[in-house]
């Protein structure tokens, strides 16, 4: 059977994200990551109790969920500043993200296609292991799997809604540069009223962060309905 | 920056378009095929305005100058790839056509990054002619291919347009230019200086002059 056009782009992005990863840091370091993902957090996880000790809870989820958006906008981002990079480091680069110049495919479709790309990829290369780590080490931890799946839910649910962010804060640049600085100042006020200022709470930011102040799945339908909007403004504005 | 360009080929022609560095060849190819817009005026290239760019790009074979295939696909999976983008069927022979064409065997699982410049020309050449389309707009096609290549490429291109097919071509390579080319144009400065059939614009004499001439005014003429 034939495969659909979207699903064979998704699949050449998936092995140009891996090869690409081997290219920076070696194949080694490339397959390392999520295992030091999986090191590093089942570590945390058991010094859990000790920070908790230290840290109010919700001090210690606020931080992992804004980590998660920081790493979402980072990795929506790398296409900007990723080039830079890769040209520094690999020479001239071409990506499969560059095929509708010369052939008969849409910048919308890559667009959505890059998108789901990037939410797989960073599913299995840092989010699943993440998970995973938290959870070996939950009975060390005292937290119960169940918190731990959670977790993993709405840490990634922040990391797409710091990428969806990011795309349409592309598109909207590509587009026009002074809505684009608009939009950055917008982001900009949005945090300062998070912090410092304190008017609103970082679940305006951060929406699945909602879901650990009452349990309530309207946080996380929130965050997902977020990440999806943006994702498609973000394609709508390309 | 194009001012007033109007140039008009017909189908089955072999056109060659010729400029100095920075003469708006390549901004024009990219109007054409819709990467860029013009502020006035129409474009239609190969039937289809150029405000269509994907039901334009489905009709025309493209060879950008500074493209390459992308840099962590094999030379296989660009041409697959490439050939799903366009809808076609027979994939595989027609790849296996280009791969031959071009000697691509031993290096078609190789990911372009670690192919030669003139390889990387070659599949970008293969993935424009591999759907046989009715318009090819080639920019600097012959770029980084070797004598043999050079001859083999020339020598299909001819083929096209003897099919009835039409050739776009910008090239610096005036030598191949002038065996290919019926109908030239010069452009300098972002204007076309000079248009018509070889023969007449050559008045006899070689491409080299009339580029001179078009580019340098009256001084070498």
């Amino acid at each position: 059977m034939r495969q659909s056009l979207s699903l064979r782009l998704f699949k050449a992005m998936m092995k140009e994200e891996w090869r690409l990863h081997q290219s920076l840091v070696g194949p080694l370091g490339s397959g390392l990551f999520p295992a030091m993902i999986f090191v590093f957090t089942a570590f945390l996880a058991v010094v859990t109790p000790l920070l908790l000790s230290r840290l109010p809870t919700a001090t210690l989820l606020l931080m992992l969920h804004a980590a998660s958006v920081a790493y979402g906008l980072f990795v929506g981002n790398f296409g900007s500043i990723g080039e830079q990079v890769m040209t520094r480091r690999l020479g001239q680069v071409s990506m499969v993200m560059q095929m509708p110049q010369t052939y008969p495919v849409s910048f919308k479709r890559m667009m959505a296609v890059f998108y789901a790309k990037d939410a797989v990829f960073y599913l299995l290369y840092s989010y699943i292991p993440l998970t995973l780590g938290v959870a070996v080490a939950a009975p060390m931890a005292e937290a119960s799997l169940s918190g731990v799946a959670m977790l993993g839910v709405t840490t990634f649910l922040a990391f797409m809604v710091g990428m969806g962010l990011s795309f349409t804060l592309s598109a909207v640049s590509v587009r026009s540069r002074p809505a684009g600085l608009a939009m950055y100042a917008a982001l900009a006020c949005v945090v300062a009223m998070i912090h410092p200022l304190g008017i609103i709470g970082p679940e305006c930011l951060m929406p699945s962060l909602g879901y650990w102040a009452s349990k309530d799945p309207q946080g996380i339908a929130a965050a997902a309905a977020a990440s999806l909007i943006l994702a498609s403004l973000g394609v709508a504005l390309m | 920056m194009l001012q007033g360009v109007s140039l008009n080929v017909d189908e089955g022609e072999f056109f060659g378009l010729f400029g100095p560095n920075g003469a708006g060849k390549t901004t024009l190819l990219r109007v054409l095929t819709g990467q860029l817009m013009q502020d006035t005026g129409t474009v239609v290239t190969a039937g289809v305005p150029n405000t269509e760019p994907i039901r334009l790009k489905q009709r025309v074979g493209i060879v950008p100058e500074a493209e390459t295939p992308p840099t962590f696909l094999t030379a296989q999976e660009t041409l697959e790839l490439t050939c799903m983008i366009r809808g076609l069927d027979d994939v595989q022979s027609r790849i296996e056509r280009w791969i031959r064409f071009f000697d691509l065997k031993e290096k078609r699982d190789l990911l372009c990054r670690d192919l030669s410049k003139g390889e990387r020309q070659k599949v970008m050449l293969a993935a424009a002619f591999s759907h046989e389309p009715e318009l090819l707009l080639l920019d600097e096609p012959f770029i980084n291919l070797d004598p043999i290549y050079q001859r083999r490429v020339r020598e299909y291109l001819q083929g096209v347009a003897s099919e009835g097919r039409t050739v776009f071509m910008c090239t610096h390579i005036l030598e191949i230019a002038e065996r290919l080319c019926e109908t030239v144009a010069f452009i300098h400065r972002g204007r076309v200086v000079e248009q018509g059939r070889l023969a007449e614009v050559s008045r006899g004499g070689g491409l080299e002059e009339v580029f001179l001439r078009a580019v340098e005014g009256e001084a070498v003429a």
